[in-house]
């Protein structure tokens, strides 16, 4: 036994910060770097457009990539549905809506949008983009959550 | 080539160009700025110490000048027990900042983990100094901060397919397939980021294709979670790490075409301490260099 713990000695980096991936997850430095680890039949993004529905660059207007800003609005829908003790699915449109007004108002007071000034879009929606897997075949369905003045 | 792990011994010029190549991924992977950021949703050292300063332009630019003169005496081999705590802590911080505002990224952690690995090998060779002493100490105590470096990068991967087995109870392959919607999902994203730029109709064929070949797919991805599971091998010598970081950035390249995924830092951090090209030019060179002195003596003989 002792013999096969000292062949391990060398890797005791490795192993040490293994474990701690596994076991501290996502506590930066440390993360168990769950991207793609598993799937659903279904994913979803968002995006974001002007009042008259043009695609508007996230990265340059609020300081987000399109990922970024689904990784931020996931977050707020998970910490909604756990304030009012229901599963994520079975949040109705308007709390959604509400969700979706909390993120946009955030985001016009991010630097890039305030140093935008007058240029940045006076409407700003926030679109959802439901991905699923129906009958062996991949199906859009694009929605507007909610929009801001 | 030997199956059994072992440290690879680094000529000094090796080391050197090691160094500095590093050296450049640690200023290139701290932003110039974190205050286009919001501390919204503290993570990481952000949860026990408040970062807000560093939100602060002048104050980060400070920290960068330091960062700086850091790396100029990591390079020179210089006051590293200074020199790499402080890079490390100074990464870990921008990294903790940059996954506080309700949205974690995956792209730095690597950095920040070999730099932890690096000031974790310093200071345990600092520790054994006196056992360690002889004339080639210095030589060893660097070979151990580039082998500890390796085994981080190694950690990462090995821990990403640990996670693929653990949150799918081992059933990766089955559920793989399903990788079609994130295809469509994160090109479509791509095309939100980059309006008007990029083709991305192959995306959708490939998609398409998964769904009707979901066996065949579950196998070329499972070839993936492979390659991750066996990243220790990497660790078993030059050939090795050199056969198993091209294979990375193999599949780095693969991801990144069909997702438009990009990790750049782990592609720099593999070819500089997998891959290691200088090692290979060197060993070409004296390989043309025999062969040269070779052909030499032999027209001298005829």
């Amino acid at each position: 036994m002792r013999l096969r713990l000292a062949a391990l000695a060398p890797f005791a980096p490795l192993l040490l910060l293994t474990a701690a991936c596994l076991l501290i997850r996502e506590q930066y430095p440390f993360s168990n770097f769950p991207m793609y680890s598993s799937f659903g039949r279904s994913t979803y993004y968002v995006y974001l457009t002007n009042g008259a529905d043009e695609p508007l660059r996230s990265q340059e207007l609020v300081g987000m990539t399109t990922p970024t800003l689904k990784k931020v609005y996931d977050g707020e829908m998970r910490r909604e549905a756990k304030l009012l003790r229901t599963p994520r699915r079975k949040l109705t449109p308007e709390q959604k809506r509400a969700v979706g007004e909390r993120l946009l108002a955030r985001l016009k007071t991010t630097v890039p949008a305030v140093e935008a000034g007058a240029a940045f879009p006076e409407t700003l929606r926030l679109h959802h983009v439901e991905i699923e897997l129906i009958g062996g075949r991949i199906e859009k369905k694009p929605s507007l959550i909610a929009e801001v003045r | 080539m030997s199956w059994a792990p072992r440290t690879i011994e680094h000529n000094a010029l090796e080391r050197a160009a090691m160094r500095v190549l590093f050296a450049i991924v640690v200023a290139r992977h701290v932003p110039s700025s974190l205050a286009h950021l919001q501390i919204t949703l503290p993570n990481g050292l952000a949860r026990l110490v408040d970062l807000h300063f560093l939100l602060d332009p002048e104050v980060f630019a400070i920290g960068r000048y330091l960062l700086w003169a850091a790396l100029i005496l990591y390079v020179l081999r210089i006051g590293w027990s200074i020199a790499l705590p402080y890079m490390t802590a100074f990464s870990i911080a921008a990294g903790s900042v940059n996954n506080s505002h309700g949205a974690i990224s995956h792209y730095l952690q690597i950095v920040s983990l070999v730099l932890c690995a690096q000031t974790a090998a310093h200071f345990y060779s600092l520790v054994r100094r006196k056992r360690e002493a002889g004339s080639g100490a210095a030589a060893q105590r660097e070979q151990r901060v580039i082998y500890w470096s390796q085994q981080a990068i190694v950690a990462t991967y090995l821990v990403s397919a640990l996670t693929k087995l653990i949150r799918t109870s081992g059933m990766w392959f089955f559920q793989s397939p399903l990788i079609a919607l994130q295809i469509i999902k994160t090109n479509d994203q791509d095309r939100y980021d980059n309006l008007g730029a990029g083709s991305y109709e192959s995306a959708s064929a490939i998609a398409d294709w998964i769904v009707q070949h979901p066996l065949l797919t579950g196998i070329v991805l499972s070839a993936g979670l492979l390659l991750e599971l066996i990243a220790p091998i990497a660790l078993f010598g030059r050939g090795f790490a050199a056969a198993y970081g091209l294979s990375l950035l193999l599949f780095h390249a693969t991801v990144h075409r069909v997702m438009k995924l990009h990790f750049l830092y782990n592609e720099y951090l593999i070819w500089i301490y997998l891959v290691n090209v200088p090692f290979w030019i060197l060993l070409a060179w004296r390989a043309i260099g025999r062969r040269r002195q070779a052909v030499g003596r032999n027209a001298l003989q005829n």
